[in-house]
């Protein structure tokens, strides 16, 4: 084997090793880590939340019924929420992304559910059932039918949902999320600062605690 | 059928032509690698604005269950190796394989545009990224044939 040889086969191992080394890194990193701007729209009225109202810390999500992914953080959510309600608000934006035929009319659901005090109602609802109308060519009776067994009132459900006030509701909370970088859902602000997805419950629930109770890490 | 029995002058070849594959082969690797990481850390993907995770998520995204980012990363892989064999040995073989396989490439990645087009409505460019690479690879490959066979060699 002479030196060249080597020399080419050295080569090769390097740049096979600095690809698959420096992609892991990178994966593990943005794991880790985000840059982003802050949430700036804070907490109004018109938002909806849970938890202890008088605490300082909150939790928004900015999500889109029919992604998977933020059907897959649901069950952490509410975890999340049922164990630290009463340090923490959470709060839920719609992000109805465009590939997501059924996305809008979830958010619609939900917001004409929600005029009548059915909101956080027709949230479950819509995730738990979420393998049941991804797909569907006909959500608007789908959705109709969640509204009935949630004993909403059908007429006003129906012209809530197709209102220009729930629409303007929805894209008033997509264009915020635009202002704070959302480019994809689910995305959590913990007290205006973006969080890196966590991977799986413990994660999640390590990162709220952290970030309410600093003494806790120590 | 000429152009697949004739052996390639090396002759005549620039050194550019293997070097450009090889790039593109290195981009296309790691591109698929990528994914294949994404995949095997078992991140949630989140769905972003374009749609990536509806293609990574889809039933298309496999087969056999095997993640298709992997194939395309043994792919570019056997490519790179190919090209390394040949600046090693200077084997016109090493060089014309990778040719002729640039094809088989060039097919997979009309196939998975076309449903992602036409069937997800979706475009991931991860996905877009190992297309483009194969094509360029394929394009340079159909040059590199047709300009630079040795017509006093024949092959077999």
């Amino acid at each position: 084997m002479n030196i060249k040889r080597i020399l080419t086969w050295g080569t090769f191992a390097v740049i096979i090793g600095l690809i698959v080394w420096g992609l892991i890194a990178a994966s593990q990193k943005a794991n880790r880590e985000t840059a982003s701007l802050p949430l700036t729209d804070e907490i109004t009225a018109s938002d909806w939340v849970v938890g202890n109202a008088s605490s300082t810390s909150v939790l928004v999500e900015y999500s889109d019924f029919q992604c998977p992914a933020c059907a897959l953080y649901f069950p952490l959510v509410e975890r999340l929420i049922n164990e630290s309600s009463t340090t923490m608000r959470f709060a839920y934006r719609h992000f109805p992304l465009t590939q997501h035929a059924n996305a809008m009319p979830a958010s619609q659901a939900s917001e004409a559910a929600g005029l009548q005090g059915k909101f956080w109602e027709m949230y479950t609802m819509l995730f738990e059932t979420h393998d049941e109308w991804e797909n569907s060519t006909d959500v608007k009776t789908i959705f109709a039918g969640y509204a009935t067994k949630l004993g909403l009132d059908m007429d006003k459900y129906t012209s809530d949902f197709a209102s220009e006030a729930v629409i303007e509701k929805i894209n008033n909370d997509m264009k915020s999320g635009i202002r704070a970088g959302v480019d994809s859902t689910p995305t959590f602000f913990l007290n205006g600062k973006k969080l890196a997805n966590p991977q799986g419950y413990d994660e999640f629930k390590k990162i709220i605690d952290e970030n309410i109770n600093p003494q806790i890490e120590s | 059928m000429k152009i697949l029995t004739h052996k390639l002058n090396l002759n005549l070849i620039p050194k550019w032509i293997p070097i450009t594959i090889l790039l593109l082969a290195l981009i296309g690797f790691g591109d698929a690698t990528y994914l294949v990481i994404e995949h095997f850390l078992n991140k949630i993907p989140p769905c972003s604005i374009g749609g990536c995770e509806t293609v990574l998520s889809s039933s298309y995204s496999k087969v056999f269950g095997i993640p298709i980012s992997l194939f395309g990363a043994i792919y570019y892989f056997a490519i790179i190796t190919m090209i390394f064999a040949y600046f090693d040995t200077k084997k016109e073989i090493l060089l014309r394989i990778p040719l002729f396989v640039s094809a088989i490439g060039l097919l997979c990645s009309i196939w998975l545009i076309s449903i992602m087009a036409f069937v997800i409505k979706a475009f991931c460019p991860y996905c877009l990224v190992s297309a483009i690479s194969s094509l360029i690879i394929f394009a340079v490959s159909c040059y590199t044939l047709m300009n630079y066979r040795d017509n006093n060699l024949v092959s077999g």
